[in-house]
């Protein structure tokens, strides 16, 4: 047996350059059969591997940490008799990249950028909260800002976050999904930019909670609910409190506005959104990611691969032979060998590598 | 991953920190203990490949003693204290306690404090390239080095975290080289 560092060496090194841009199917075959050589290589790759997506939820950690110190700066700008840096940095202090090491002269730091904000053009900035600088002691760790200071949460493929926001309101992230946030004092602006999420908002009327998606407008005051985004439609889940939903307006005619409470449903399927009724069973089912589980009732194969494939790099492909078979269970939404184990003994249903990344799902 | 993983990753790996502090303490020679830890993990993983163990840290440690045992009577010398000290029942009851399902929000706080513990250049590099998710040449740009030293780089960022990381699961698995820790130690 090799030594423990040189196996974990070339495992690291595996795994880097898979991320890198030019990884191509045949590395990958090299890849996988290198893992397969030897139990040694595949628990180096799991033991880096887990960490290494660990880490890359770091983000979340330091804007959470971050919050204290918004809400500084929320009061700074208050007092501050210049509107033009309000506008520009929308209730979030900003930094340049290599100031505000140290925690204590934030302040100082935060003027110097609101006042070059007043000349200089809105461009790609650093943001380091410096409760973050702080508790890491001299580690830094910049959050990427987008553009006229909106906040970027974005999830991978499986990916789930759970985070606050600024007011108090909650977000629950689900896999493969982005979210822009960008607060200023008379709106809460989020753009769901793909996927889903859940928003449990901090009520407050005088500031409307305001979520883009699409071309779909949906606004809370004091609300629980979800939307989730499927091409340019969306799925409006509301579980407390009253949704408003404005639709795109066609020509110059606004669309009127749609009404959706608890226990509602709001589905739009390029027109103008419906909304029903659902049961506690069906709510509990559209709200099951949260819990990292997909929860299904009795529904087609075909409609339970696609969820599956939201959140997994594999993706199920079924084949005609078996779109008749029905699944009713949960299983946790990254546990595709689970849920292949029991089509493959429960249904007889078998999985058919297609690809590095598809499988081909036959009944036999 | 598939199951089999998950499960090392979930009820072995968390106890790394546990398992190098007893072969560091039970081992004489400290540069072997790498490789008398992947060998451990090895048979820990074949031996789970075959039939999943109830109780995963009981049998970590009972391969862990084996292989040391094995060992042992290969080479012929053996020091007597050495076999007492063998007995990995001590570990078990003194050295691991529930600590081992540590919530999301330790797992962050752990993973900051590695991520402290990277050379400046190297967390530079991990910052650009994971959390704002430049892509290697953007990284190499902004660094003013070659694409090759952000791989380098990158690699010694992972391996490091993942070091920090398992080995900080259970306080008695610190590094005899990790200052910071072991001054905490002593203070408790």
């Amino acid at each position: 047996m090799k030594s423990a560092a040189d196996i974990e060496q070339t495992a690291a090194e595996w795994l880097v350059r898979r991320e890198g841009e030019g990884w191509s199917d045949a590395d990958q075959a090299a890849f996988d059969q290198w893992v397969a050589e030897e139990t040694a290589h595949r628990i180096a790759v799991v033991r880096l591997e887990t960490v290494w997506r660990k880490a890359g939820r770091l983000r979340v950690s330091a804007l959470r940490s971050g919050e204290a110190e918004t809400s500084n700066s929320v009061r700074a700008e208050l007092a501050s008799p210049k509107p033009f840096a309000l506008s520009l940095s929308k209730g979030r202090s900003s930094f340049s990249r290599g100031q505000g090491k140290d925690g204590a002269s934030t302040s100082s730091a935060r003027t110097e950028f609101e006042d070059e904000t007043q000349d200089a053009p809105p461009r790609r900035r650093w943001l380091l909260p410096a409760a973050i600088a702080a508790s890491l002691a001299l580690v830094s760790v910049p959050i990427y800002q987008s553009l006229a200071g909106a906040e970027t949460y974005a999830t991978a493929i499986g990916g789930f976050q759970r985070f606050p926001l600024a007011d108090g309101s909650r977000v629950d992230l689900n896999t493969n999904s982005r979210l822009d946030v960008a607060y200023s004092k008379a709106v809460r602006r989020l753009d769901l930019e793909r996927g889903e999420a859940f928003f449990k908002v901090a009520k407050n009327a005088a500031r409307p909670f305001v979520v883009h998606a699409g071309a779909y407008r949906v606004t809370a005051v004091g609300t629980a609910f979800t939307v989730k985004l499927r091409g340019g439609d969306i799925d409006v889940v509301v579980t407390e409190g009253r949704v408003r939903i404005d639709p795109p307006a066609t020509g110059a005619v606004p669309a009127r506005p749609i009404f959706a409470s608890a226990g509602q449903v709001a589905t739009s399927t390029g027109a103008s959104p419906v909304v029903r009724p659902i049961d506690a069973a069906a709510m509990d089912m559209a709200l099951s990611w949260r819990d990292g589980l997909l929860i299904f009732e009795d529904r087609p194969l075909g409609e339970v691969a696609a969820e599956f494939n939201r959140y997994n790099q594999v993706q199920l492909v079924v084949d005609p032979s078996a779109t008749g078979v029905i699944v009713d269970g949960s299983f946790r939404a990254n546990n595709v060998a689970g849920f292949l184990r029991l089509l493959n003994q429960g249904f007889g249903v078998r999985s058919v590598r297609d690809g590095p990344n598809e499988l081909i799902l036959k009944k036999i | 991953m598939d199951d089999l993983d998950q499960w090392f990753a979930e009820q072995i790996l968390p106890y790394e920190g546990a398992l190098t502090a007893y072969l560091r303490r039970v081992w004489p020679d400290a540069s072997e203990v790498a490789d008398l830890r992947q060998e451990v993990y090895v048979r820990v993983y074949q031996g789970a490949a075959k039939r999943r163990p109830p109780v995963a840290r009981f049998f970590l440690f009972t391969v862990a003693r084996n292989l040391l045992i094995d060992r042992l009577r290969k080479s012929r010398v053996v020091p007597i204290d050495l076999m007492e000290d063998l007995d990995a029942a001590n570990v078990l009851s003194d050295d691991i306690s529930a600590d081992r399902i540590i919530s999301g929000r330790q797992e962050l706080a752990r993973l900051e404090a590695a991520l402290g513990d990277l050379p400046v250049r190297c967390r530079e590099t991990f910052v650009l390239r994971k959390i704002d998710e430049l892509s290697q040449r953007e990284t190499a740009e902004k660094m003013g080095v070659s694409e090759a030293t952000v791989e380098k780089q990158m690699v010694k960022a992972m391996r490091i975290l993942a070091d920090r990381f398992w080995n900080a699961a259970s306080r008695s698995g610190q590094r005899a080289g990790d200052g910071k820790a072991d001054s905490d130690e002593k203070r408790r």
